[in-house]
């Protein structure tokens, strides 16, 4: 073996040497870490564990008792699912389309918009029959026509189905012409869902109702 | 040899003992805090995860009240114990990150194709299988699909060997020698639970993480 190969292994072996010294110094430290709970363990007392399970017990009801008053909707957006339901018993189960995600820029580059369905806690606000659309600015940015200055030349009936729940910042759970489409994230934000869910929905769900969008 | 395996067998069971030593008490006390930390969460109006090891699932949860359950098929757990407080997911991180898709306006040529086509928009399919969610004080779950076939065994192994040989003894090394924690939690989901929860939980979502079987 010439002196660069034998030159060569030394360094490799070193190298070697050096990581395993470096991944042995990791675990080990890993593994002392590990043991930090072990090293306060309390002894155990039977008063000291009575009082724990007694506590723990109020806490576990504690924080099933917030209060739900009725039903509450469920809205899935990764399944595209909506949910009505009371405490754990589901009154419906539907096909829904939430939002698509998808982004809009205005062409002026000023204002852009993410069509979202917004996620968290939200609560029915209003209940509309044979609602209308006002379509957004957005809605004719998309469609490549000029924004109108009057409000009548926004007002589109029919499309937003036969109901329409709102839970706050515009948005609402309506129907759509689009039945195909249900089941995909296609919206620009709001819930829609096909006509007979639609009408279960309304007709169940009061002003107040939770609705959690997760 | 024989007294090797002797030794063996020995340590095996004095290690056993060790793990078990954790007292009812230490438990319940554990329990305690965990569930305080998610009276804490349940009390806000926001959505919340809790991620239940021993149990294997993850729930996610908005006000006590379970939204959606995810089952766990595997886990491991390296580093430092985990403390029961309730933490912020600070980031996301996958390889191929899902990216959303820019809506065109439409003109008068493209009105009549688009009108018959499908419109391009962000599907649970499009979220990644593979990804790493990062929380404050030095916690890292990392997520990967259960292996189904040739190519997602193969990845999973590349996986397996990125957390042995480099995640867990660097991670350990570096952040011990700042005197910090670290934890890293290797979770194994079916493929549709993993895009689900990429896509549910959000950046800046809380979430509690329960480590030990409660008494």
């Amino acid at each position: 073996m010439d002196d660069g190969k034998r030159k060569l292994l030394k360094i490799s072996g070193l190298l070697l040497s050096l990581g395993l010294l470096v991944e042995a110094a990791g675990y080990f430290m890993g593994w002392r870490a590990s043991r930090i709970r072990e090293a306060g363990s309390m002894e155990t007392k039977p008063a000291l564990v009575r009082l724990l399970r007694s506590e723990n017990s109020f806490l576990r009801k504690r924080i099933r008792a917030f209060p739900l008053q009725s039903v509450y909707i469920v809205v899935d957006t990764a399944d595209n699912l909506l949910y009505l339901k009371d405490g754990p018993r589901t009154l419906l189960k539907a096909t829904i389309s939430a939002g698509s995600g998808s982004l809009l820029i205005d062409p002026s580059g000023k204002r852009k918009w993410i069509f979202e369905t917004p996620r968290g806690e939200f609560t029915i606000q209003s209940k509309i029959v044979k609602p209308t659309w006002y379509k957004p600015d957005w809605a004719f940015i998309e469609e490549g026509k000029p924004i109108p200055k009057n409000v009548k030349d926004r007002v589109e009936a029919g499309v937003l189905g036969d109901y329409g729940l709102g839970f706050g910042d515009g948005y609402f759970i309506h129907g759509t012409l689009y039945t195909r489409l249900l089941g995909k994230n296609i919206t620009h934000g709001c819930i829609r869902v096909g006509d007979e869910d639609l009408k279960t929905l309304f007709q169940s769900v009061p002003l107040g109702t939770k609705v959690f969008i997760l | 040899m024989h007294s090797i395996r002797v030794f063996i067998l020995l340590s095996i069971i004095l290690l056993s003992i060790e793990a078990s030593s954790m007292s009812e008490a230490d438990r319940l006390m554990e329990e305690n805090s965990l569930l305080k930390a998610e009276l804490q969460l349940a009390k806000s109006s926001k959505l919340y995860v809790i991620f239940d090891l021993p149990a294997k699932k993850i729930t996610i949860k908005a006000k006590g009240i379970p939204l959606k359950e995810l089952p766990v098929e595997s886990y491991t757990l390296w580093g430092t114990p985990v403390r029961a407080n309730p933490l912020p997911l600070l980031t996301k991180t996958a390889l191929v990150k899902p990216e959303r898709k820019e809506i065109i306006p439409k003109t008068e040529d493209t009105e009549d194709a688009e009108d018959a086509s499908e419109p391009e928009v962000l599907q649970l399919e499009d979220m990644p299988l593979r990804y790493e969610l990062k929380f404050a004080d030095g916690i890292e779950i990392s997520v990967k699909p259960k292996s189904t076939g040739i190519i997602s065994t193969l990845f999973n192994l590349v996986a397996s060997l990125k957390s042995y040989l480099m995640t867990r003894p660097l991670g350990a090394l570096w952040n011990g020698l700042r005197r910090q924690n670290f934890t890293e939690i290797a979770l194994v989901l079916n493929e549709d639970d993993a895009r689900s929860l990429y896509w549910s939980f959000e950046e800046g979502f809380q979430c509690v993480i329960w480590s030990e079987s409660p008494a």
